[in-house]
């Protein structure tokens, strides 16, 4: 399970990184998260659009190779939590989103779906928390004591 | 015991031959950017600004802003940067060169056909009017099930030979055209549309269209007037 998630923000980060950083911009541009400093909006979402993916690929790293496994593991609850929060406030806003855009273009899902998949992502973050002992096999952290 | 001993010395070895986390961390993180990087150089091609010309191009070729702009005639936003682009060309026509080559996105049942269409005027030197066209009833054809009576009504109204244009839609190298200007697209790293390079640099979606344009204009025409 540790390994899947990290394999899954590995490649999420990943395809984000590697495309040009406008790509993502474009879809945090759609959740309107910078509204009210309407001055700034525009490079708070090229600061997201730039950072969020190499954070998810160094998360997904970490948690792959089990390395700083448990400061690992909070981040991305926060980070999830964050990315959940996001999807809400463009859901009650209303806000026309058709693709969340959290994979790029390989593959498609709508907000409501991703809201979803998010809430189960971060109850196997705190699963993986909870049960350390488990968390922990094939893990640097392991390996170096 | 010389056994224990022995053990004992290989364990306190490894331990001492483990890297420290930080050193690991360290190689791991200069591993992963160098790796992007790579690949970030290795699939994607800088956009360069000097288009071809080629009756998909319009305005001053040696205007100071060139713009490349990969298109979907499906695509709403598309519709809103063709206008825009288009009311700052009329204000100030030296300054700006445009380039259309089209991206038509799987999401959009009619963009191929639209693309096959303003493809196929071009061939009646007419690419232009019928762009503006396509992009002007956009909301009355995108709802059709079958885009094509739209698309023949255009021709007609532009009085394009009818006859010429169904030889043309029938003809593939007109589809090679479109699919090789997705793939120049897809290798500069175009996802969606439109995707502008302007002078040079990406920019995805309208949001900041207008003031970017504004902004350019501003500098070359201050530029222009020292």
């Amino acid at each position: 399970m540790r390994l899947l998630i990290g394999i899954l923000f590995i490649y999420s980060g990943a395809t984000k990184t590697i495309e040009p950083y406008q790509n993502f911009q474009y879809i945090v541009e759609h959740y309107q998260l910078f509204d009210f400093v309407s001055a700034y909006s525009y490079e708070l979402d090229t600061l997201v659009a730039r950072v969020i993916p190499w954070l998810e690929l160094f998360l997904g790293i970490f948690i792959l190779l089990g390395l700083w496994l448990e400061n690992a593991l909070k981040t991305l609850g926060g980070l999830v939590v964050g990315f959940i929060i996001v999807i809400s406030q463009a859901l009650i806003r209303g806000l026309p989103i058709d693709d969340c855009g959290c994979f790029g273009e390989s593959f498609s899902m709508p907000p409501q779906g991703m809201l979803i998949f998010d809430c189960c992502l971060l109850g196997l973050v705190i699963l993986l928390l909870w049960k350390k002992e488990k968390t922990i096999v094939f893990s640097l952290d392991r390996w170096m004591g | 015991m010389r056994q224990d001993r022995s053990y004992k010395r290989f364990i306190t070895l490894g331990k001492n031959l483990k890297p420290s986390k930080k050193i690991i961390t360290l190689i791991i993180v200069i591993s992963a950017v160098a790796v992007i990087l790579i690949l970030k150089c290795s699939l994607f091609s800088k956009s360069n600004s000097a288009a071809i010309e080629d009756f998909r191009t319009k305005g001053n070729p040696d205007a100071p802003i060139k713009i490349i702009e990969y298109l979907d005639f499906q695509c709403p936003s598309c519709a809103y940067a063709s206008k825009v682009i288009k009311e700052q060309m009329s204000s100030h026509p030296d300054l700006i060169h445009v380039t259309l080559r089209h991206f038509p996105l799987s999401m959009h049942r009619h963009g191929v056909l639209a693309s096959t269409y303003v493809e196929c005027a071009a061939r009646q030197n007419k690419f232009w009017e019928f762009h503006d066209k396509t992009f002007e009833n956009q909301d009355a054809w995108k709802k059709l099930s079958d885009a094509r009576p739209a698309f023949e009504l255009i021709a007609l109204d532009l009085q394009l030979n009818i006859k010429k244009l169904n030889s043309c839609l029938r003809d593939v190298s007109i589809s090679e055209i479109i699919e090789s200007h997705k793939q120049e697209g897809k290798a500069k790293g175009v996802r969606s549309t439109p995707s502008l390079f302007i002078n040079g640099e990406l920019l995805v979606g309208v949001n900041t269209l207008p003031q970017k344009l504004n902004q350019l204009v501003s500098q070359f025409q201050s530029n222009v007037e020292q």
